[in-house]
């Protein structure tokens, strides 16, 4: 829709409506949870009452591929499914995002074997990548909040995937000095001169 | 040979010298070691007879002995029973050489062991005879012909996991 | 309006023959939101009614089984977390039974009793989210969301003992990974309060619910023969008779020590599983509480053999000693070896009989893992199960049988 009224209004105009749209699209993210592993679990508890993404309007869950916008591949892909996957992935209707949830999506994970694909970004385009195994539902909000915030910026290019991944930061380093907990003596090596 | 599993005396007294007892386990595991030209007489006696009572096949397990010290032939198969009356375990092995996998089928004395002979099937390539539909259960199309459990097949495949299209955001 | 839920006769008679012209074919699958991720159903339908289901499985075949080959004993544990993935750590603690019984190893009695209350918590877990998925499918999503907060106190506990909520690879050939924290039986023991406030509210929500009951009761009943042939074990064996449970029949770790009971039912409808499921979350509660004020003090690992036990890492970061014997176990080809046998050893897990069956070679890999998973005998007899039920029962069957994809498809 923004393509199209970009070509017959006048700049400003289009880039305002672009903005409005964008930023309903992203606060009411649907997305279709393709669960088909562990990740899936933890997809589970992120929607469930403790750590509820209804609160960044992605509660509807939808199963099917008309009906979602952001498809949050969560669990090993292996070779029987992949086409499954690809097949799913035309059935959506632009725009659509790709999270690949988890190390076994990402990069196979633990399963470096005959019948897990390496990576779906060789066969699909994905645009957020959360490592883990699983990812924490932290995690999960954080890849959906990265969505949201580059959608809002503009950046739903058709042409070409994000490629974003979403690194694990450290919460000691955000923790201040005098909350660090003491570290046990044995765990500083002594020095043997 | 002397042994405290009642079954394998009742086995010894029907089949003769044909069943042995096997050592190189651990212990508390009872198992049987027969041809396989006997199994199914062997599994219809166990089954039916009132006194050994096995109701209960739990799987079937295919090895591949290629490199194992002191291996007596390169396959095996492995049939662990339960008999739930009398509480008792059992567990009757087949060793099968490589160039004679021709196994016949349990699946008409226990229904349970459709899918895993199945699945032993297309991971070994044993062939059982009379069993109701040997397709392939877990692994694509793109193996056909491969046996990923045997020891020759490497673990990371022959490259049946990199050979996909590429789908990209123009695709229809 | 029938008169009595009985009066409903299921399966219906089948009034056509599969393969006629006016049946259709529908693919339940692989991507549905009930099939509990990746199982395919091949349905042909008259109407609603099934007249033929052939289940197609494998598409999360990941390779377990070949990739034991290539890890040792202390690695595969983290592969085991992946299978049954709703209640992980039984599946650890199966796999570590399996490889003591190779090596002939007894682990201490604290131990014992630490792995009896971790696996009872697992229990309760898988059924949880069983019978809240049993209801999720039927409509209640309230009963859903108020297990599956139980689920995540339970997620808190194993986070406090091995710093995983989830795949939390916990147990070691000889003991664990790490002993438990101060307080944490405290932590336990309301934890087993506030379940029974929950289960009490899943009962009053859907035990004498009406539309559950309608949807639920005489839904693929079952006959202990029948079950018994198919193989299967667990608690949808004992909802239809089945008087088996290995931790009664073979017990192992502490539940010798503990008394429970076993809960049976007759009928092996979707209903009665349903009802065998809260009971054996009631059971688990009691031998937690009974296991908590019985566990021994000592130590959690074996006496450190520098053939198998990891040392104490603080052991290992300060003496000379330690470090030797960390890396004589943990580095290829030296120190950890095991006997030239073969070992099938069973546990009693959520959902059935788990069971290893180790191939070993005298290295410290294994020689080959067979996993005998309880959802791959369930799954089998669906096709027979589901002949003559509409499709609406589908979803109420499957989640009944609890069928995990990873389990049955490794």
């Amino acid at each position: 829709m923004s393509l199209q009224l970009e070509a017959r209004l006048p700049n400003v105009l289009g880039t305002k409506l672009d903005k409005i749209v964008g930023w309903c699209r992203q606060f009411s993210i649907w997305p279709v949870p393709f669960a088909t592993a562990c990740c899936g679990i933890e997809l589970m508890a992120s929607a469930c009452s403790r750590f509820d993404i209804a609160r960044f309007g992605a509660e509807a869950m939808r199963f099917s591929p008309r009906q979602c916008d952001l498809l949050l591949v969560a669990g090993r892909i292996t070779t029987k499914m992949l086409p499954v996957l690809q097949r799913f992935y035309i059935q959506m209707a632009e725009p659509k995002w790709v999270i690949s949830m988890g190390a076994c999506c990402s990069s196979g994970g633990e399963f470096d074997t005959y019948a897990v694909v390496q990576g779906i970004n060789q066969f699909l385009p994905v645009d957020v990548f959360l490592p883990g195994c699983p990812p924490r539902p932290e995690q999960i909000i954080e890849g959906i909040m990265t969505i949201q915030r580059l959608g809002l910026e503009g950046r739903t290019s058709t042409a070409r995937p994000l490629g974003v991944v979403i690194q694990p930061y450290d919460v000691r380093d955000k923790v201040p000095d005098d909350l660090k907990p003491n570290e046990q003596d044995w765990q500083k090596p002594t020095m043997v001169t | 040979m002397n042994s405290n599993h009642p079954t394998i005396e009742q086995l010894y007294q029907k089949f003769g010298e044909q069943c042995a007892r096997s050592e190189n386990h651990a212990a508390g595991m009872q198992v049987v070691i027969i041809p396989k030209s006997r199994l199914l007489d062997v599994m219809r006696f166990l089954h039916d007879d009132g006194a050994c009572a096995y109701e209960q096949l739990t799987d079937v397990v295919g090895i591949d002995y290629l490199g194992y010290p002191q291996a007596r032939k390169r396959f095996a198969l492995v049939y662990p029973l339960i008999s739930v009356i009398y509480n008792r375990r059992l567990i009757v092995k087949v060793y099968l050489a490589e160039d004679d996998l021709t196994v016949p089928s349990l699946s008409g004395i226990y229904r349970g062991a459709e899918w895993p002979e199945r699945e032993a099937a297309e991971m070994f390539g044993f062939v059982f005879t009379e069993h109701p539909d040997l397709r392939r259960l877990l692994l694509c199309d793109l193996f056909k012909g491969k046996h990923p459990l045997r020891k020759d097949y490497p673990l990371r495949g022959q490259g049946e996991r990199d050979n996909f299209r590429i789908v990209t955001r123009k695709t229809v | 309006m029938p008169a009595a839920i009985e009066d409903i006769a299921r399966p219906a008679r089948l009034e056509k023959l599969s393969g006629s012209a006016d049946t259709w074919i529908l693919n339940f699958g692989p991507q549905h939101p009930a099939t509990h991720t990746t199982i395919h159903l091949v349905l042909e339908l008259d109407g609603e009614r099934i007249l033929k289901c052939t289940p197609h499985i494998g598409y999360l075949h990941s390779g377990f089984e070949k990739l034991a080959e290539h890890h040792t004993y202390n690695q595969y544990v983290t592969v085991t977390d992946r299978m049954n993935y709703i209640s992980p750590i039984a599946n650890n603690i199966a796999w570590h039974g399996a490889v003591e019984k190779l090596l002939g190893i007894e682990i201490t009695k604290r131990c014992k009793y630490l792995r009896t209350i971790i696996a009872e918590l697992a229990r309760i877990q898988d059924h949880l989210l069983s019978v809240g998925e049993a209801a999720l499918e039927v409509g209640a999503m309230t009963v859903f969301v108020l297990l599956f907060n139980e689920r995540e106190e339970i997620n808190d506990l194993f986070e406090a003992v091995c710093g995983a909520r989830f795949t939390t690879s916990w147990s070691r050939v000889g003991g664990a990974m790490a002993d438990i924290p101060e307080g944490w039986t405290n932590y336990v023991e309301s934890f087993c309060d506030k379940l029974t406030r929950a289960v009490d509210d899943c009962h009053t929500l859907l035990t004498r619910n009406p539309i559950f009951l309608e949807r639920t009761k005489n839904v693929t009943p079952t006959t202990d023969a029948q079950v018994l042939n198919w193989g299967w074990t667990g608690p949808v064996a004992r909802a239809a008779g089945v008087k088996r449970d290995l931790r009664k029949d073979e017990p192992y770790l502490a539940y010798s020590d503990l008394d429970f009971k076993v809960a049976l039912a007759r009928s092996g409808d979707v209903y009665s599983r349903y009802l065998v499921r809260l009971e054996e979350i009631e059971q688990s509660r009691k031998m937690i509480e009974q296991a908590l004020k019985k566990i021994p003090p000592g130590e959690i690992n074996i006496a450190a053999d520098p053939k198998v036990m990891l040392a104490e890492k603080s052991e290992v970061y300060g003496s000379i000693e330690g470090v030797i014997h960390h890396f004589e176990v943990v580095m290829d080809n030296r120190g950890f070896s095991t006997p030239v046998s073969e070992v099938y050893a069973a546990q009693e897990t959520a959902n059935g009989e788990l069971g290893f069956y180790i191939v070993a070679d005298g290295s410290d890999k294994a020689f080959r893992v067979k996993v005998r998973s309880p959802s791959l005998q369930h799954l089998q007899a669906i096709g027979e199960l589901l002949r003559g039920h509409t499709i609406s029962e589908i979803v109420v069957a499957l989640s009944s049988l609890n069928i995990i994809a990873a389990e049955l498809d490794r």
